[in-house]
């Protein structure tokens, strides 16, 4: 799956595309504001798509001057639907604090990054993962073991793509944020938690 | 179906803005998280406010971006509360957070009056939500 555009799992058409970017405005727009919004696709194949949605009744369309605005139906029958297309990102950051949120052995921090978290992945990407271990806790721990590879195995099913897991130490974890390494720079950059206080990964020490 | 416009200015941004303003936002609410733990110092108060609503103000920013590829640029920020309206879901919730964020704006800006603590909490609760408005946004 496409992480970053996980409805078109299910909806791989332009119209997809463009039912999710009317869905975020009440806002009517003209075919060229939603080509702009649409994370892929031409100006004349938005404005095919618009067409057939206004066809099927889930968007509304009315001229306005010489322009043509087009505005998400929100009564029209497909609307749940469309919110839950547009909601399945969402739904998997929730799945994922929820899984982490049921370990017996918690973490001290959990982010997503890379591509899944900037939103520019495509089908094929793994889902990169940052876990800072407690210190306490070896590496080899079974408990650890068994809710790490359970959660991997969880979000592989949810999506269809592999986890890439880095796993550190909070020593670790504090070494990476003194050096300054690469990593560590995309994390405070686009990070993404999914447990832990901080915002950045690497600052979460105890 | 309503006429689209009002006369507030904007200018065009793309997901790209919204996810560099997004990280300004969660940047100034993390020091501002820091400054507000000298919160007794009138000064340290002022400026935790002063930090959290320029939090609030790039997290609008970065909602507006992402949900409708246009952000204000007035320089009066309540107008920004015209765009978040139209965003969809919870963008009254997120135009009524910045409302009430700019109320405190000058009274922290030039520490004519003090921040009371009771101001500082409410800057800092309306500023996470703005913050995670503009997430929410992100992630549709």
């Amino acid at each position: 799956m496409d992480v970053s555009r996980p409805y078109s799992a299910v909806s791989p058409t332009l119209e997809g595309e463009v039912l999710v970017a009317l869905s975020r405005t009440t806002h009517p727009l003209t075919g060229s504001e939603i080509a702009k919004l649409v994370r892929r696709g031409t100006r004349p194949g938005v404005q095919r798509a618009l067409h057939r949605l206004v066809a099927h009744g889930v968007v509304n369309s009315q001229e306005a001057g010489r322009a043509i605005l087009y505005v998400l139906n929100r009564d029209h029958l497909a609307l749940p639907a469309v919110e839950s297309l547009a909601g399945m990102r969402a739904e998997f950051l929730r799945r994922m604090r929820e899984a982490i949120a049921g370990w017996a052995v918690q973490p001290v921090h959990v982010a997503l990054f890379g591509s899944a978290a900037r939103g520019d992945g495509d089908v094929e990407a793994d889902i990169d993962v940052l876990i800072v271990r407690p210190e306490e806790i070896e590496e080899e721990d079974q408990m650890w073991r068994a809710q790490v590879g359970a959660f991997e195995d969880a979000v592989t099913r949810w999506t269809g793509n592999r986890v890439a897991l880095s796993e550190i130490s909070e020593s670790e974890a504090e070494r990476l944020r003194r050096d300054r390494s690469p990593i560590a720079k995309e994390l405070e950059r686009d990070a993404v938690v999914l447990a832990g206080a901080e915002n950045d990964p690497l600052r979460c020490t105890r | 179906m309503r006429m689209r416009g009002g006369s507030i200015r904007t200018s065009p941004c793309d997901r790209r803005d919204a996810a560099l303003r997004l990280a300004q936002a969660k940047k100034l609410l993390e020091q501002a998280d820091v400054v507000a733990v000298e919160r007794k110092n009138p000064a340290a108060a002022d400026g935790a406010a002063s930090l959290a609503i320029l939090a609030g103000i790039a997290a609008s920013d970065a909602g507006c971006c992402a949900a409708l590829g246009r952000r204000s640029r007035s320089q009066n920020h309540l107008d920004a509360t015209q765009l978040l309206v139209e965003i969809h879901p919870a963008g009254k919730d997120a135009a009524n957070a910045l409302r009430r964020l700019l109320s405190v704006k000058d009274k922290a800006n030039y520490g004519i009056v003090s921040v009371s603590g009771a101001d500082l909490d409410g800057v800092l609760r309306h500023a996470q939500a703005l913050v995670a408005f503009a997430e929410a946004v992100m992630l549709r």
